[in-house]
């Protein structure tokens, strides 16, 4: 059976919470200000709201059936995404459907996280049963230890350089001026900065690697006709994928799930990568930035580092690429992170960023990766969307 | 010299972490068999940072994906001299707590 499109649905009300280096707040805190800002920014009640969906790994032991009880809910449906970088895409993919089946009015999606100086280790050490037993022992490198792995493999076999990456980190870095949420944005990056940098776990160094921070991203799935009742410019899906633990026999991952679904994504959408005009990609390290690239059509496998130096993925390059900064320029907000390429996208084809815009974008590729529960990302989920304003 | 993983007495399939059934035929009869640690060492990287206080004074420290004959990959701390793509050979031993760790070694030719 076909994938059924998502007509109907629309997308509206971005919102970023700004992210903050540390916080002493919890995670709670997060969800429920960018609740109250989601709500506020599509000009309806918490009432409203019948469907919930949240991801956050800082929230613990609480999950979404908890919040409905801190804000005083009674929603109809909720759902708990805790799928890391790829929460944004599935909240989306999960909350259109509802939508459809009647099954909710108004979702709310919202990624959230706290960071504190002792949450990202205590976070890894407690992410994975793989991680803990067949990883941790072998100095506790975290996920820079297994996308140093990645990274390595990935310049062995196709012969990408540190340049090659530093281009990617470069761009974001462009991209995020002018951008108040992005923590590092006022910082230029230069390729002698982006080479100099002390190493992290080699090949790996500073620059590769997404500073971790607080903040929380959301945004609203309600009908089409709802939407334009309210006068909210909005985003109707295209299409959708979505693939978990793909390619698992390659010893080590060149590719991820993006590249088994890329071809309905674009049968769903009607139109291909070339139709783009800018991509929101999951950037928890510049080499899955190079990944994404290739896995979903915009250059062949191991042709990235040749794609970037023909294009530049600047805002006003020929791909723009991660337009608001991506993690790497914004920080990593844990869960938030995973809602980032949704959002931003969003801002994008509505008219609505926080920083610059693509001019005149109407049609955004938002793509998520997530969970490395022991050597690489298992999930995989990307979305077409487009503006309607 | 031989390793030990942990195996299907139903299928035969080698899995690595250990898991609770068997990957592949889901059969609750796991148990272990002697394989000889041959493999390839696809890729490794240097540590400089570790997330854990208790590993800043073995730092720089160097892991790699271990590519077994058999299929199973594994992370393992790699010996000084061995090139990625190296024939290796995987060897347990214990590491400082007294768990027994994966190390990559060079594979001895010859007899
Ligand atoms: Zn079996």
């Amino acid at each position: 059976m076909a994938v059924q499109p998502f007509d109907g649905v629309a997308v509206v009300a971005p919102t970023t919470v700004r992210y903050a280096r540390h916080s002493d707040k919890p995670a709670h805190w997060w969800v429920g200000r960018a609740l109250h800002d989601v709500i506020a920014a599509a000009g309806i009640t918490k009432q409203e709201v019948d469907g919930l969906a949240l991801s956050s790994f800082t929230m613990g032991p609480d999950t979404t059936i908890a919040m409905t009880e801190h804000f005083d809910m009674a929603p109809r449906w909720i759902e708990w995404l805790p799928t890391g970088g790829a929460s944004g895409v599935m909240a989306l993919r999960r909350a259109a459907r509802a939508v459809q089946a009647g099954d909710a009015s108004i979702v709310a999606c919202i990624g959230a996280d706290t960071a504190n100086p002792a949450s990202f280790a205590e976070l890894v050490r407690n992410f994975s049963r793989f991680s803990d037993t067949a990883v941790r022992p072998y100095g506790a490198p975290g996920p820079n230890g297994m996308f140093a792995l990645i990274t390595a493999n990935y310049m062995a076999r196709f012969g990408a350089t540190r340049a090659d990456f530093g281009a990617i980190a470069m761009a974001q870095r462009a991209n995020a001026e002018g951008n108040p949420n992005a923590l590092l944005g006022g910082k230029p990056l230069s390729l002698e900065q982006y080479l100099a940098a002390p190493a992290i776990v080699e090949p790996l160094h500073l620059f590769d690697c997404v500073m971790p921070c607080a903040g929380a991203e959301a945004f609203l799935v309600m009908s089409e006709e709802r939407a334009r009742a309210l006068g909210l410019p909005h985003a109707v899906i295209r299409g959708s994928i979505e693939r978990h633990n793909a390619y698992f026999d390659e010893p080590v991952a060149v590719r991820a799930g993006w590249a088994m679904d890329r071809d309905s994504l674009y049968a769903q959408a009607g139109v291909g990568p070339e139709a783009m005009d800018c991509l929101e990609v999951y950037d928890d390290y510049p080499v899955i930035v190079a990944m994404q690239l290739e896995d979903l059509g915009f250059c062949a496998k191991g042709e990235a580092a040749k794609f970037l130096r023909h294009n530049s993925l600047t805002i006003d390059g020929a791909l723009p690429v991660n337009t608001s900064g991506g993690q790497l320029s914004c920080g990593q907000a844990g869960a938030a992170g995973g809602f980032l390429p949704v959002v931003e996208a969003l801002r994008q084809i509505t008219g609505q960023t926080l920083g610059r815009r693509v001019p005149g974008a109407r049609l955004a590729l938002a793509s998520g990766y997530g969970m490395v529960t022991y050597d690489r990302c298992l999930a995989t989920a990307a979305a077409v969307l487009e503006g309607r304003v | 010299m031989s390793i030990t993983l942990q195996a299907c007495a139903q299928c035969g399939a080698r899995q690595y972490p250990p898991r609770d059934l068997c990957r592949v035929c889901l059969a609750d009869a796991l148990g272990s068999v002697e394989e000889t640690g041959e493999g390839r060492l696809i890729v490794s990287a240097i540590v400089h940072r570790s997330l854990e206080p208790d590993f800043a004074g073995d730092l720089p420290l160097r892991i790699g994906t271990v590519h077994l004959a058999c299929g199973l990959r594994i992370i393992a701390f790699v010996d000084a001299g061995l090139a990625d793509g190296a024939p290796v050979r995987l060897r347990q031993e214990a590491g400082r707590d007294g768990a027994a760790l994966w190390y990559a070694g060079a594979l001895e030719t010859g007899a």
